[in-house]
């Protein structure tokens, strides 16, 4: 007997970039998130074109002009030497923003890769990579940091590598758990139900999970790994050598003249926290774009 | 009732490892379901009920015994031959929300076996999925939809659109009312007698609720411990239910008259189903039964014919008749 074909009226196949303008709609229905995303270009094109938009130099003093509060010559006043606050600001921006992002990048990749290795490989690999993550998550990676942050002047690079290799245990656990959760769900069952080849079923079922997860637990990657290193420079005094500058350095030295001069570390760590609750709040937006079910990942 | 058997499974058993223990999830299990027919399985949580489903349909590999599916024997097919028998043999979940694929549109989860199997061409392909909607009783306009957008009912008819989009024979029915409410358990159920008489298709129709079971099914069969007790044509099961365990469970059955004095006291079984690890010697169900005799805590009973169609295995049964 020939299986009968139901024919009837054809139906219209939402587009993808219609998917992606709904996404879009339920993260801008969050104010914050929306707000934060906006904060957070801002802050962005500070780090990268800071040098530029800077009002002063780096190397600008007016010894005769220090410790003044917040004018509209010095928004956010100037220190004991007479140096811009502002301007200060926006170089510890953009070095805490490249370190930031560039150890958040490294962590993601490093911990993704273990992870799903991990969640796809046989029972002995899995628990040869697992060990090693325990290892990783219980190190004292802040110490580890501290070390070679210390040893080399706090060199950009150097340091986006130890905090990225010390933060990606998180990642992987995440990845790992996700992978196994979709591998044994109902979702991949019924996809395997209707003759869907392994591929199909880690393109389509797995990767999309697993994607979006990642995405959204990164912002919170990235807010840790910052405030460890403002918190590195704050208390071991280790951080860039000038004309580099840290957030941690500006607060530790605001903190020896808060009494009187409250601009010096009330503005710059108002600056770091509204960067941190900027993430926050985008990667709570990213929970509800990217899930449309409305339960939350994390 | 057709007597041209589809499914034909054989001594079929599978364990799976539980920490060091091994637990028997389907233990020596043989049925047949025949064309266009209903086969109702019922019995309490973990009997092994899903387990068997989805070793019906090649989902799983039995550890021993044979499955055969329109004279195909699953067990020993290739890969490419059980894709292709894939067609023929579905599935429809619990839980429709975690079981489609939340990220694409209801279209495009009833599209997704049509393109794995390489049917139709993309127009026609959009045409079958419209077809396939109003057969379940939803409309072309719920295409575009996503799966979030929709209730829990609409959902399953998406399940069971989406299984049905290959033509199969048989689907296998995974307690896909208990997450439904009672009307739309009513609705879903008259949708799929409703295709069964039109399009022929049989059913491994996996329930707790006794009622829905004994309203679908033409032939019944109960689980117990991973054992298929007893099998047989639902009148007969109902007017004469041979093994004691088939006989509790129809009794638990809330049946309430109007007066109290019609109302029959609820009997109700002693204790609980024992654990699958450490699973009692001879009958399983000797721990619970009323009728416990000597023989029973030693002897596995073998499944015997009781009457017409009518198989049962019980110690009890077998020294009476």
């Amino acid at each position: 007997m020939v299986s009968r074909v139901f024919e009837g009226p054809p139906v219209m196949v939402p587009s993808r970039s219609a998917i992606w303008l709904k996404g879009w709609r339920r993260f801008a229905a969050n104010r914050a998130a929306l707000l934060g995303l906006l904060w957070l270009i801002l802050f962005g094109v500070v780090a990268l074109w800071g040098r530029q938009l800077a009002p002063y130099s780096m190397q600008y003093a007016n010894l005769f002009a220090g410790n003044e509060g917040p004018s509209l010559l010095h928004p956010f006043g100037t220190d004991s030497l007479g140096q811009d606050m502002l301007t200060m600001v926006m170089y510890g921006l953009r070095y805490t923003l490249a370190v930031g992002f560039g150890a958040t990048v490294v962590a993601l990749v490093v911990g993704v890769f273990i992870g799903l290795t991990s969640g796809m490989a046989g029972r002995l690999l899995d628990e040869g990579l697992m060990r090693l993550t325990d290892f990783v998550y219980a190190f004292p990676g802040f110490l580890f940091a501290a070390f070679i942050v210390g040893a080399f002047h706090g060199q950009t690079e150097v340091v986006i590598l130890a905090f990225g290799l010390t933060q990606w245990a998180g990642f992987a656990r995440l990845t790992r758990g996700l992978v196994l959760t979709v591998r044994h769900s109902e979702l991949v069952e019924s996809g395997r139900a209707i003759g869907a080849s392994r591929a199909f079923i880690a393109l389509r079922y797995i990767l999309p999970q697993v994607v979006n997860s990642i995405i959204v637990y990164t912002a919170f990657v990235a807010v840790n790994i910052i405030t460890l290193q403002a918190e590195l420079s704050l208390f071991y005094g280790t951080g860039p050598a000038l004309p580099l500058i840290s957030f941690g350095q500006l607060i530790s030295q605001g903190t020896a003249d808060v009494l009187g001069y409250w601009w010096l570390l009330v503005l710059p760590v108002g600056t770091l926290i509204s960067l941190l609750v900027a993430l926050v709040v985008v990667g709570e937006g990213l929970q509800a774009a990217l899930n449309p079910k409305g339960n939350r990942i994390l | 009732m057709s007597d041209r058997p589809f499914l034909q499974i054989q001594q079929i058993s599978k364990s799976f490892a539980l920490g060091k223990a091994r637990i028997d999830a389907v233990r020596a299990v043989s049925m047949t379901i025949a064309e266009g027919e209903t086969f109702g399985l019922v019995g309490e949580s973990g009997s092994g009920k899903s387990t068997l489903g989805r070793l019906a349909i090649g989902l799983m590999k039995p550890d021993a015994g044979s499955v055969r599916a329109s004279g195909v024997d699953l067990v020993t097919a290739s890969p490419a031959k059980l894709r292709e028998m894939r067609k023929s043999l579905q599935i429809v979940f619990q839980d429709a929300q975690s079981a489609l694929n939340g990220r694409v549109s209801v279209a495009s989860n009833i599209m997704e076996p049509l393109v794995i199997h390489n049917q139709g061409t993309p127009s026609e392909r959009l045409r079958r999925i419209g077809g396939l909607l109003e057969r379940v009783g939803l409309t072309a306009a719920h295409g575009p939809a996503m799966p979030d957008e929709l209730s829990g009912g609409q959902l399953q008819r998406v399940m069971i659109a989406r299984a049905l989009a290959l033509g199969p024979k048989l689907l296998v029915c995974d307690e896909i009312l208990s997450a439904l409410d009672l009307s739309v358990q009513a609705q879903v159920l008259s949708l799929l007698e409703d295709l069964r008489l039109t399009e022929h298709l049989a059913y491994l129709f996996i329930s707790h609720n006794l009622s829905a079971v004994s309203y679908l099914s033409q032939v019944i069969g109960v689980m117990y411990l991973g054992e298929l007790v007893e099998w047989a044509p639902t009148k007969s099961l109902l007017e004469k239910p041979g093994h004691p365990y088939t006989k509790a469970l129809f009794d638990s059955i809330l049946d309430v008259p109007e007066s109290k004095a019609a109302r029959k006291p609820l009997t109700i079984l002693p204790g609980d189903i024992p654990s699958v690890i450490d699973r009692p010697k001879g009958c399983p169900f000797h721990t619970r039964c009323p009728l416990t005799m000597d023989i029973c805590r030693t002897v596995p009973p073998q499944l015997v014919q009781v009457g017409e169609h009518h198989h049962a295995a019980c110690h009890a049964i077998h020294a009476a008749g």
